[in-house]
């Protein structure tokens, strides 16, 4: 067996660029420094050295404790165990590892700070086989990148023959024979064995093996920590896990980031991110979002979509106390950082570039009905509820199923008028990594181009064309400037900007004005006549009422053209300070963050027209005449703007520590850091005009003996200008211990089976300091002319406001305070098996919230009151699985896990609910719907009179939703009536209390293949909105599920999916209940992908959102409750390219 | 070495610079705070007009609880909010009007008001008592709001303490007791209030509005309702507060109408004295619409539209009336998207209106009862020619004037301004116009004509369309409605009248109570009362307590009293009956179009809602609050 030795490890000192990338590459990302300084660092630097009896491995660990060096060599050319003992002063590397290896058959090599140990050539062969039989085999190894591979292992089989690569990744060994194996191994690579089956020159690629490196994992505030040595809970990973269409990051957590919670609600470009909560939720206040930091940067899911995953490095995703505390009043949601890229030095820059084209069709769409039974369902709920309303005719229902006249017996199918089943959108990125020994840098372009599926309509009858259509151009430049062997400036950019066309109305009212028209009420558009100077449109005659009447008039009549732009510069130096004390380390960054958002609205009127009388003519067709509905408006286009945007200015300063003394690791952190966020166009608020202030000192200190006893403290210490004086700085520590049980020396017999074991217990306090979403809740808040208006004189033009108390003082006022413990297991089994399990608890106190237990007839109804007054407990588990296994060179499989558990309980509410228990929040989860128990329909009006009275809305008929007398039947209170009081907490919260995912992947050859399935459990959705006809006068259309099946006089189904229609809404049958509550869990084929890898190239075929297996089928249940109208989630199918040049 | 040494120095210095402890003071001092809601006069004055914007506005089109939910008028826009009212669907989980917490909103700035004025710069001695007395008048009037709306209240006489612990929070005072505390700062405050308000400044309360409120307090306190009518014996026997306190007395107390016949006869001298007096149109005078041409049926219609010449008025609401959704423009016949023509009086409010003769429609030997709904035509060249013309529905010839001046009928008019400019079927088009100018329309009521019901489920749902309220001077064109602005009555001498009537009547003072319904009567162009019924039927009390409640729902017929007034009488049963009109859906035949049928709108009355009910949240705030009662049973 070969191992790869590496004994301690190192900071990054100052590299010197040497022609071997491939460990560079490989160092850079153990984010283990190597130094390569002038050849002379082995002559100058000089050590001292004593030993007595102690291991070759105690002598190595030694030796690059107090120096530079890093040594490498195969255990089993090395005898690692043999002892020995010395007491060297002030020598050089060469004379001490001549004095070890004095009566060996070991030789070394330095390479500047590089030692590499190989047996010495004669001893190599192998005694046992003559010198005839030898065959010689050269070769290069390299790695899938092309790059030659320095230091790998090159052993026959079953012998101690072997040999390590040099610098070029060359080889040279003589073998036994033909049927020699050769074994080639490297640190963090899938070993390899090929048969020489005589031939002369076997070169070979290594193929990385991730599991076992050992990962660095980015912690609070950018630093780095070994995973081993980790006590938090952090999640990490890597964009090219998510695989996602590169237009959206968020939609790949769901069930990939174990501990991360996330639902997609929609599809349309540009707004399709994923909602997600780090553990699920632990406040019912204003701000249950985690922090995004993108390279030490506050950011926002919006920034964070539009990052390419192309430039990320890496996510850590900071889950519990000991990884958050450090942010204080800002990281009780958890901590998401994404750091971008760096350039590194090499000779040949590595240029990479991707191109991606993608289908997008909606998942599933609500269907409606056409015109003729819209017609026979709206009379017949004319028949149900009397409301002054006409029945259609059966003229108008005959002509409508014969299709007689196509204006005056409509039939449209507005949706699919409206959207089409498809929409295109393409991606291009292109990214260079070089640098020199001086100034290293990655540079990234890409361009995306989105559209929308809503159908180019506009064009048929404007100049323009109003589908949504987004370009959006990211640009990321990182430079590393060395300026010294001990400092380094850092500058990032992020520069990112956005075009976009889309419809002047929000595309959720384009979407609900399919609901809101119906399929008989007026034609599109009536026949163009000569002369016309613009379009006849249609519109019902009810017209009066309702907002949209024609949705596609509605929809193309107008655009916004908006354009986006967001810069992010941070720009950072590094200075070690090894010359005050070695190990010490000062780091100060300044960040800026612009964001600036125009529109350009331009509309036009629309002209409406609609049919004032009908009848046969003499030849008995059809016939009409034509009313113009309202005036003439003039269709030219006008025109306004707005601009909004923000900036936010940060600064933060830092002094590390980090040094290894013998067996103890000691690390410190000392932070400083300040941040103001300043809207630009804030108006005449003089409360948003004032710039919003955070200021605060972190610390942290750990300790770790031998890697398995693990110690951590965290601070933070931070205060935030939305408090009131001597409220406003808070003070948040947390703890955490670790065991590397695995390290120890009892453990050596179960290693062969559990690889790595390792159990973790922090517990802490974080903040929540963003509250209310107001500012300066703690102040009284009085406009001085806000109150309602009063008029007088005869002229009744004397109009006067006076002040309106809008919120009353409270300077108590405090930040949410979480506790949080967390228990955590990491465990690998076989070198194969990776698992990490985690129990959290979070005890979250003072939420925020506004006093809700004043009487109106205080006269303080529209006055708050704000207090901390609320808790929230949140529970759960978070596990994260993988596994890995090369069957040959040919065949890699792997399998990737994570489930994720969140219960939260609300533990303090400010209420008022009188004696009505079952309305009380406290032992509910945040996201907890309330609502009656629907028993069935009513049967008919014996019942109804002779049931408990239903005050719940509108008045009650045969064919109505009965529910439960719930403070009756489970209270006893002796009511006969059923109101709001008899709600009762109904189905699983809103939001997925579980969500997991799953997925294989498996490389064969060239090919690999991967799937990946999502899904969440514990969930309950509610349908809404959904009421056909309506209030409005606008006669809405309907779904087809109701037409299947409903309660209606012919079918008195009491257990029937609709309740009778009527024509106007009815409370009592669209409140909130069981009746429309569905369980909202679901399992998703998330992604599925095909790639093919020739040379640097990759080709793939990627589908998103492919298959959905869910108890709710009306539409994707992703999207949650409501009536299904809105964009759309998407099916995705991409189609990419990606090449790497060097 | 040393230059690095420098860059950390420097760089830590700047870290240290910045860490001053003021970077998080950023609220400046010169924020709005309570001291500059009465830092002057001009501010405290936008206080006091803070304190009036409590008061519902009683003609919104869309949300007035009180004006087209009576039985006397139905619309195509019950989907609206105020429709539920009319439809009976409001409950204490969806109140869907919520004066609740308004009105008590508005007591509040009252109190702030009046603590707060002392400390005004600025205001004149004069000025503050003045607010000072509007601010006692205001926390009068809404706590009187409250229990229109509520019965009992929670009296509030000061500001709250947000810390009172909810064992103290208050309970529901009796009816009884609210009526003497508000009685009590209304008879107090009316001398410390202005005679009258003029120009700019109209619309403010006065003296004689203390007591004209007062006298209408007094009056529903009177009332069967709260007086122990028989129908409230039940429905208010176990009203009680936790404690057993009953909250509504059900023994009839005719102390109660003698307290009412006082007050009003007080508001009356009050209102006579600052020159109050019925309208009546003068020959010649203003405004300058040419129609109606009749001085009677002028005198009718401009009572309170002539805001620059009536003296009738008390006390009126001056908020400009929306011309959107807002009365007038719901009331004049239909221009599409200007005007929609659709508030229809029922036929039971259509009946209710007496003959020429001043008599009820089924006591007038003339009045041929049996055959009203038969074709009849007017007869030209008549008195009939300047009601209508052609062929109409019997019911709607032979009838007193309020009824021409009021009511749009087939055949009938309907004075307003309008361009003709629009399609044929408009009642604004030219073969519709009559009378001087032509600013007077012909309706017709069938489907589809001009003013009938429509096939989009628009116009009018009974036949017919009040005219009252609309005024005619305005003018209707595709630019807009143009509608004339008025300040809206909420209290008029009539009222008064009729109050003082009604109270004298039940106090067996008959001569008195027909005294004062004959100056309604004779301003309405009818006999009196002893001449209408002189051989048809004895005046006694009981006869006379029909009179005058007729009398009333026919004077007051739309002015937000109906459905307060059926209320308060134990008669709000009918608005739980399905109203009538005629065949609207008919086509051709006017015979057919005169058969009553039922309007096909949805109507409910529980016998809870004799009271609105209390916001279910405010029940379950207060331990010491209970609900109305059959909310609950």
């Amino acid at each position: 067996m070969n191992l790869k030795m590496k004994f301690g490890d190192k900071n990054t000192e100052q590299v010197k660029f040497l022609r071997i990338m491939r460990a560079i590459v490989l160092f850079l990302f153990l984010g283990i420094g190597m130094s390569f300084a002038s050849n002379s660092y082995s002559q100058e630097t000089l050590l001292s050295i004593s030993a007595e009896n102690k291991t070759v491995k105690d002598v190595f660990k030694q030796i690059e404790s107090s120096s530079e060096f890093i040594i490498f060599c195969m255990a089993d050319v090395v005898d690692l165990d043999r002892k020995v003992s010395l007491n060297l002063e002030g020598q050089n590397i060469e004379t001490i590892l001549n004095f070890i290896f004095r009566d060996t058959d070991n030789t070394f090599k330095i390479e500047d700070r590089q030692v590499i140990i190989t047996k010495k050539t004669s001893n190599l062969q192998s005694p046992s086989v003559s010198q005839q039989n030898k065959t010689k085999v050269t070769g290069v190894v390299t790695d899938t990148n092309g790059e030659s591979v320095i230091g790998a292992s090159v052993v026959e089989k079953g012998t101690t023959n072997g040999i390590t690569t040099d610098i070029d990744g060359r080889y040279e060994i003589s073998v036994s024979g033909k049927n020699a194996v050769l074994s080639i191994s490297y640190l963090g690579y899938v070993t390899q064995d090929i048969k020489v089956d005589g031939r002369r020159n076997i070169n070979v690629q290594l193929y990385e093996d991730s599991k076992t490196l050992e990962e660095v994992v980015v912690t609070a505030y950018g630093t780095g920590q070994k995973k081993e040595s980790l006590v938090g809970s952090i999640q990490t990973v890597r964009p090219s896990d998510l695989k996602v269409p590169a237009t959206n990051l968020t939609t790949a957590f769901a069930g990939r980031l174990a501990g991360v919670i996330a639902v997609q609600q929609t599809g349309e470009p540009g707004a399709d991110g994923a909602n997600f909560w780090i553990r699920g939720v632990s406040t019912f206040g204003s701000n249950t979002s985690p922090l995004i930091i993108i390279d030490g940067v506050e950011a926002n899911a919006t920034d964070l979509n539009a990052l390419d995953p192309e430039v990320i490095e890496g996510f850590s995703i900071l889950k519990d106390a000991t990884a958050t505390a450090m942010y204080g009043m800002r990281g009780a949601n958890g901590v998401m950082i994404v750091t971008t890229k760096s350039g590194m030095a090499m000779e040949k820059p590595i240029i990479n570039f991707r191109i991606e084209g993608s289908m997008n069709q909606p998942t599933k769409i609500p269907e409606f009905v056409d015109g003729v039974r819209f017609m026979e369902l709206y009379n017949e709920a004319i028949y149900n509820q009397p409301a002054g309303k006409e029945a259609y005719t059966q003229e108008r229902i005959e002509g409508t199923r014969l299709g007689l006249n196509p204006y005056i017996f409509p039939n449209v199918d507005w949706y699919n008028e409206l959207f089409d089943d498809r929409s295109f959108s393409e991606t291009f990125n292109f990214n260079i990594r070089g640098g020199g020994r001086k100034v290293d840098y990655f540079s990234s372009a890409s361009v995306s181009h989105e559209s929308g599926m809503l159908k180019d309509r506009s064009k048929d009858f404007f100049s323009y064309s109003n589908n949504i259509n987004r370009m959006r151009y990211s640009f990321q430049n990182n430079i590393n400037a060395h300026l010294s062997k001990t400092s380094k400036l850092s500058l990032r950019l992020n520069v990112m900007l956005v075009d976009k066309r889309s419809p002047q109305q929000s595309t959720g009212n384009i979407f609900s004005s399919v609901m809101a028209a119906n399929p008989v009420d007026a034609p599109i558009m009536f026949p163009k006549e000569a002369g016309d100077p613009y379009i006849k449109w249609g519109v019902p005659a009810h017209a009066e009422g309702p907002s949209y009447s024609n949705p596609l008039a509605y929809m193309t009549t107008g655009y916004n053209d908006t354009f986006q732009s967001t810069v992010i510069a941070s720009l950072s130096y590094d200075q070690k300070l090894d010359f005050i004390t070695s190990g010490l380390s000062f780091k100060a960054m300044a960040s800026f963050k612009n964001f600036s958002n125009s529109v350009q609205t331009r509309t036009a009127g629309w002209n409406k027209f609609l049919i004032e009388q009908y009848g046969k003519n003499e030849e008995g067709i059809y016939d009409y005449k034509l009313k113009r509905f309202s005036d003439e408006v003039g269709t030219t286009l006008s025109s306004s703007s707005s601009n909004t945007g923000n900036r936010k200015i940060y600064f933060q300063a830092m002094l590390e520590y980090k040094r290894k003394f013998s067996l103890h690791d000691v690390g410190g952190l000392l932070i400083y850091n300040q941040d103001e966020y300043m809207d630009n166009n804030p108006g005449s608020n003089i409360l948003v005009a004032l710039p919003t202030r955070r200021q605060g000192f972190a610390a942290r200190a750990s300790y770790a003996y031998d890697n398995r006893y693990l110690a951590e403290i965290n601070l933070g210490y931070n205060g935030s200008e939305n408090f009131a004086k001597g409220n406003r700085f808070g003070f948040f520590p947390s703890v955490a211990v670790g065991y590397n049980i695995s390290e120890e020396k009892f453990f050596e017999p179960l290693r062969k089976i559990i690889s790595r074991m390792k159990i973790r217990a922090t517990w802490g306090l974080v903040g929540n300091g963003d509250i209310g979403g107001e500012r300066f809740t703690y102040l009284s808040n009085i406009s001085l002319t806000g109150s309602a208006a009063f008029t007088t004189g005869i002229n009744m033009d004397k109009v006067l406001s006076g002040p309106n108390y809008s919120r009353f003082s409270n300077n108590n006022l405090t930040w949410e305070v979480g506790e949080k413990i967390n228990l955590g297991l990491d465990l690998t089994l076989l070198d194969k098996l990776n698992m990490s399990v985690d129990f959290f608890r979070e005890n979250r106190d003072d939420i925020f919230q506004a006093k809700a237990t004043i009487p109106n007839y205080f006269g303080m109804q529209g006055t708050t009151i704000y207090g901390n007054f609320g808790g929230v407990k949140n529970q759960g588990v978070d596990a994260s699985l993988d596994i890995g296994h090369s069957f040959n060179k040919n065949l890699e499989f792997t399998f990737k896990g994570s489930f994720t558990y969140a219960h939260n309980e609300i533990t303090k509410y400010e209420e008022a609910i009188g004696e009505y228990e079952n309305l009380s929040k406290i032992g509910y989860s945040t996201n907890q719907a309330w609502g009656y128990i629907a028993d069935h329909l009513f049967a008919d009006q014996a019942e109804v009179d002779s049931y408990a009275k239903q005050l719940i809305g509108g008045t009650i008929g045969a064919g109505d939703i009965k529910y439960v007398n719930v403070t009756n039947e489970f209270y006893g209170k002796g009511d006969n009536t059923i109101d709001s009081n008899d709600r009762l907490p109904i189905g699983n919260p809103t939001v997925p209390e579980i969500v997991y995912g799953f997925g294989p992947s498996i490389r064969w050859k060239n090919f690999d293949i991967s799937f990946f399935f999502q899904g969440v459990a514990k969930r309950s959705i509610f349908m809404s909105d959904l009421q056909p006809f309506g209030s409005n006068a606008n006669n809405r259309n309907v779904q087809k599920f109701i037409a299947e099946d409903r309660w209606s006089p012919d079918n008195q189904n009491i257990l029937a999916k609709y309740p009778r229609l009527t024509i106007e809404t009815h409370d009592n049958n669209s409140a909130q209940s069981t009746y429309w509550m569905r369980n909202g869990a679901f399992l998703k084929l998330k992604n599925a992908e095909i790639g093919y890898t020739i040379k640097s190239m990759r080709f793939y075929l990627r589908g998103s959102n492919l298959l959905t297996f869910s108890p709710f089928k009306h539409w994707d249940p992703e999207q949650g409750g409501g009536n299904g109208l809105k964009y759309p989630t998407q099916r995705v199918f991409n189609l990419g390219f990606q090449m790497t040049i060097k | 070495m040393n230059m690095k040494t420098n860059i950390i120095f420097l760089l830590l210095l700047w870290m240290l610079g910045s860490t001053s402890c003021n970077y998080l003071d950023i609220v400046p001092d010169e924020k709005a705070t309570e001291a500059d809601a009465f830092k002057d006069a001009a501010a405290a004055e936008r206080f006091l007009y803070a304190c009036y914007a409590y008061i519902p506005d009683p003609r919104s089109g869309t949300y007035s609880m009180d004006l087209l939910t009576g039985d006397d008028i139905v619309t195509p826009w019950e989907h609206e909010v105020f429709g539920q009212f009319a439809r009976g669907e409001y409950t204490p989980s969806k109140p869907y009007i919520n004066y609740w917490n308004d009105l008590y909103k508005g007591i509040r700035y009252c109190y702030l008001l009046k603590e707060n004025l002392p400390t005004v710069s600025g205001l004149s001695v004069e000025d503050a008592n003045t607010y000072m007395a509007e601010a006692d008048f205001l926390i009068a009037y809404y706590h009187f709001l409250i229990i229109r709306n509520y019965g009992p209240a929670i009296i509030v006489k000061g500001l709250a303490d947000i810390n009172t612990p909810l064992a103290d929070l208050s309970a529901r005072s009796t009816y009884d007791e609210c009526v003497a505390f508000i009685s009590e700062i209304l008879k107090d405050v009316a001398g410390r209030l202005p005679m009258e308000w003029t120009g700019s400044n109209y619309g403010r309360a006065t003296g004689t509005v203390a007591m004209a409120i007062r006298a209408r307090l007094l009056l529903y306190a009177a009332s069967p309702q709260f007086n122990g009518g028989e129908r409230f014996k039940s429905l208010y026997g176990e009203f009680k507060n936790p404690d057993g306190t009953l909250l509504i007395n059900t023994q009839y107390d005719q102390k109660k109408w003698e307290n009412a016949k006082l007050a009003c006869k007080e508001a009356i001298e009050w209102a006579e004295r600052a020159g109050h007096k019925l309208y009546e149109a003068i020959p010649g005078g203003l405004p300058q619409t040419p129609e109606p041409e009749d001085l009677t049926l002028r005198s009718l219609r401009f009572t309170f539209l002539d805001k620059d010449n009536t003296k009738e008025v008390i006390w009126a609401f001056c908020k400009k009336e929306d011309t959107g959704n807002g009365l007038q423009v719901k009331n004049l016949p239909r221009w599409a998207s200007r005007t929609w023509g659709g508030t229809a009086p029922t036929l039971r409010q259509i009946e209710r209106f007496y003959t020429k003769n001043g008599l009820p429609i089924d006591e007038d030997p003339e009045y041929p009862y049996n055959q009203r709904y038969s074709v009849a035509s007017f007869q030209p060249n008549t008195r009939d020619t300047i009601y209508g013309e052609g062929e109409t529905i019997l019911l709607n010839t032979l009838r007193e004037p309020r009824f021409y001046a009021w009511i749009a009928f087939h055949h009938g008019y309907y004075e307003v301004l309008g361009e003709d400019k629009v399609e044929e079927t408009s009642a604004y088009h030219t073969k519709f116009k009559r009378g001087k100018l032509g600013a007077k329309l012909l309706t017709e009521f069938l489907f589809n004509q001009n003013s009938g019901k429509t096939e989009r489920g628009t116009g009018s749902f009974t036949g017919y369309l009040a005219k009252k309220g609309a005024h005619p001077g305005s003018n209707i064109s595709s630019t807009g409605a143009n509608v004339v602005q008025y300040p809206w009555p909420v209290i008029r001498l009539a009222e008064l009248y009729l109050n003082y009537a009604e109270a004298c009547i039940e106090c067996g003072d008959l001569e008195t109570g027909i005294e004062y319904l004959d100056k309604i009567r004779y301003r309405a162009g009818i006999p009196g009362v002893k001449d209408a019924w002189k051989g048809i039927a004895t005046l006694t009390q009981h006869k006379l307590r029909e009179i005058v409640h007729r009398e009333r729902q026919i004077e007051l017929f739309m002015e937000n009293h109906n459905f307060w007034d059926l209320r308060r009488w134990g008669e709000a049963e009918t608005l739980g009956i399905q109203p009538k009109g005629m065949s609207v859906m008919e086509k051709d035949d006017l015979s057919k179009f005169g058969q009553p049928t039922a309007v096909d709108v949805r109507r409910r009355f529980i016998p809870a809602q004799y009271l609105m009910p209390i916001p279910i949240e405010e029940v379950n705030k207060n331990p010491n609050m209970v609900q109305n009662p059959g909310y609950n049973e």
